[in-house]
């Protein structure tokens, strides 16, 4: 493992047009769904993305993917910008980079044998032999807990777990060096969540992969992350570390967020910050600090109507909040 | 926190449900006992499968016809057996004094119908209104659960409202006919953490004012710690642990209710290795003789591979209606032991 960087976001905007009427069709506004992202990520690590439903943590992860293209800056792998990749670069990328989804039940087409499912990624990308695909195929199963055996059965002859078993593999076949991992185990049951988990974490020791992580659960993330950024109608508001985090969070939107998590034990008792107010629209999102409108916190009119950029709080070495009380 | 608990209301004795399959008649409730007190919470959890939704479905008589059909057992609701009513006189039970919430919200709301539609035909269903005001109870139920703008949102179809949104007009539509008893399957699985604690605050809020019994179906330990009082394990179609909430919580019996606990991360501390509970629950057509968690449990000694353990009481110093389907029991100082 080296403490050299894999994932850098620059400046990195995603606007989605909204369009109104069905032949001529015009934009009437914009969802600013990431406005304005920058983070770094080096080899091995787990970086966490936390926020309310519809903050952002999905496009992110879709713009480190290419599976959109940013409005404004650049998102960097290795040192190349991942949207300008062309070629052998591409394919060099496809293979690096690998994502697994939230839904154990869609993600796998129901038609293809797990063997097929899994090869894919090598199919297209390398020029194999058939036994040589075999012999993958077999490893990466075992690696993640099932028979080879089981490389003929079909998606539908699987659990729940299994068929995350399935994607994680089939995710890891290309000797990937990060995997995007969005809400990999929100669709599971407690039981097999952990088995998953625990899959994932002896996975990142065995073979130094970078996790990008979604997961809403912050119980979660405080297993499996090194690193968290909280996000906030597209822009991260706090990024620390996990342990600095948790143990003190300074964004007063991260304190409400961690206080409407549920305590684990029934003599626990959180002090709730209630937010008033619904989340405002990421159509027209407030000026200055966009969570101004529901800070309970706020620190005067600086926070209508200037922006706060990511800065260290006082007294740390790493920890990075967006606020203008700090 | 003013809550009162109240005399026993619904007293589930030894509910049996029958899967009809290709490949023969299968039980995946299977003597389910369950009790529960006016005003308090009974939260119900157990891997996916073991049965918690179809149990809640055979005490309302609406399991999945014609493969499933409850066979045995008592439901009794305010010293009545609800299995021998008629299916005309179960129709007014539902939704009256009991009412569901079901695992889905997008299945329990019509598309078709706006918001206020819906819900005044719930209330005209079960409460002597005036037509005339129906859609003020309506819009006085939704601002109940906290919709924002009642009088515009009875106007909106399903697909107008978030997640969060259809979550609490569902709660609004099985709370609107004042019932006794809301069983709530998993209502809060698709809301992210802001959203989800509005509602449980909302449910307390309510029990509080009502005095409202829950039957809370959920896999989330955060949730049962917050809003149950009592809990009951299931495992492959029975109940192998029962007891108040925090004797659960800090001296579980049986092996299966510590691993539950071992396997959720919490966002309190940092946890170097979870728990995993190994391999998967028995499938239905195919229980082990003896006891059905054997196979997973490492206390597991050679009278289990032989009998399924009978309810033992737990000697608690809560003196309690603690009781576990386990062996060790036997031993009163059993408490099964954190890793
Ligand atoms: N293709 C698209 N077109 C238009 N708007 C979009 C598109 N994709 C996402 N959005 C909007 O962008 C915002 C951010 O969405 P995103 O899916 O990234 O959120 P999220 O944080 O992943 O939410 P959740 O926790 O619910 O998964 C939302 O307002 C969403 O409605
Ligand atoms: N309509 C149905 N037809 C056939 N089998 C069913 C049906 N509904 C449930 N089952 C079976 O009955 C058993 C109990 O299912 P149930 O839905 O009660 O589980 P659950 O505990 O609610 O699980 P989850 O946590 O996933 O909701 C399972 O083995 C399931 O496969
Ligand atoms: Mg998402
Ligand atoms: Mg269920």
């Amino acid at each position: 493992m080296d403490n050299t960087e894999i994932l850098r976001f620059e400046g990195v905007k995603k606007h989605f047009p909204i369009t109104k009427g069905v032949i001529f069709s015009r934009q009437a506004g914009q969802v600013h769904a990431v406005d304005g992202i920058d983070l770094a990520l080096a080899h091995g690590q787990t970086l966490a993305l936390v926020g309310e439903s519809g903050c952002g943590k999905t496009t992110t992860a879709r713009l480190a993917l290419r599976l959109e293209t940013p409005t404004d800056g650049r998102v960097m792998v290795d040192g190349e910008d991942v949207h300008q990749l062309q070629g052998a670069a591409l394919k060099r990328y496809r293979t690096r980079v690998q994502a697994v989804f939230q839904d154990p039940w869609s993600s796998l087409n129901p038609r293809m044998r797990v063997r097929d499912i899994v090869a894919e990624t090598l199919r297209v990308n390398f020029s194999l032999s058939r036994s040589e695909i075999e012999q993958r195929v077999a490893k990466v199963l075992l690696d993640v807990g099932l028979k080879p055996e089981q490389a003929l059965n079909y998606p539908h002859e699987f659990s729940g777990g299994q068929r995350q078993r399935v994607a994680i593999a089939s995710a890891l076949i290309s000797n990937p060096k990060m995997l995007i991992l969005d809400e990999p185990v929100s669709a599971l049951d407690v039981s097999i969540r952990s088995q998953i988990m625990n899959l994932l974490q002896d996975l990142q020791q065995q073979y130094g992969m970078t996790y990008l992580l979604v997961a809403h659960d912050l119980g979660t993330t405080r297993y499996m992350a090194d690193w968290l950024a909280v996000m906030y109608l597209g822009r991260i508001v706090e990024y620390a570390t996990v342990d600095s985090l948790f143990k003190e969070p300074r964004n007063p939107y991260t304190k409400a967020l961690f206080s409407a998590a549920l305590p684990d034990h029934p003599d626990k008792r959180r002090e709730e910050i209630i937010l008033t107010g619904e989340v405002p629209s990421p159509i027209d999102p407030p000026s200055g600090c966009s969570f101004h409108p529901r800070c309970p916190l706020k620190a005067g009119s600086i926070c209508e109507q200037v922006e706060p950029k990511l800065k260290l709080a006082p007294g740390t070495k790493n920890h990075l909040v967006a606020c203008h009380l700090y | 926190m003013a809550k009162i608990i109240g005399e026993t209301i619904l007293q589930v004795e030894n509910l049996q449900t029958e899967l009809h399959t290709n490949i023969g008649v299968q039980r995946p409730v299977d003597g389910v006992s369950l009790s529960l007190r006016q005003g308090e919470t009974l939260g119900i959890v157990g891997e996916s499968g073991c049965g918690k939704s179809m149990t809640a479905l055979s005490i309302l008589g609406v399991v999945p016809k014609p493969a499933a059909q409850v066979v045995g057992g008592r439901v009794m609701f305010n010293g009545q057996d609800l299995r021998t009513f008629s299916e005309q006189q179960m129709r007014r039970i539902r939704g009256g004094s009991i009412s569901m919430v079901l695992q889905d919200p997008q299945t329990s709301l019509n598309p078709v119908y706006t918001i206020g539609g819906q819900v005044t035909e719930a209330i005209a269903l079960h409460r002597d209104v005036p037509r005339r005001s129906l859609m003020s109870h309506a819009i006085d139920a939704l601002r109940q659960v906290r919709v924002a703008a009642p009088e515009q949102r009875v106007k909106d179809y399903p697909h107008q409202m978030s997640g969060g949104m259809k979550q609490r007009v569902s709660g609004a539509i099985a709370i609107s006919c004042d019932p006794h008893v809301l069983i709530a399957d998993e209502p809060t699985t698709a809301l992210d953490v802001t959203i989800q604690s509005q509602y449980l605050r909302l449910l307390r809020e309510i029990q509080e004012k009502t005095g409202l019994s829950i039957i809370f179906i959920t896999h989330d330990f955060g949730i049962i710690a917050n809003m149950c009082d009592t809990v009951a394990v299931m495992y492959a179609g029975r109940v192998v642990e029962s007891g108040p909430v925090r004797a659960i919580f800090d001296e579980p019996r049986h092996p299966y209710t510590r691993a539950l606990l071992n396997s959720v991360p919490t966002m309190d501390r940092h946890v170097k290795r979870l728990y995993s509970i190994p391999g998967q629950p028995p499938a239905l057509w195919d229980r082990p003789a003896g006891c059905w968690y054997r196979n997973r449990c490492p206390f597991a000694e050679p009278r289990c591979e032989t009998q399924y353990p009978p309810a033992i009481a737990a000697k608690n110093t809560a003196g309690s209606n603690h009781v576990a389907n386990c062996w060790k029991l036997e031993d009163s100082t059993w408490i099964t032991p954190k890793s």
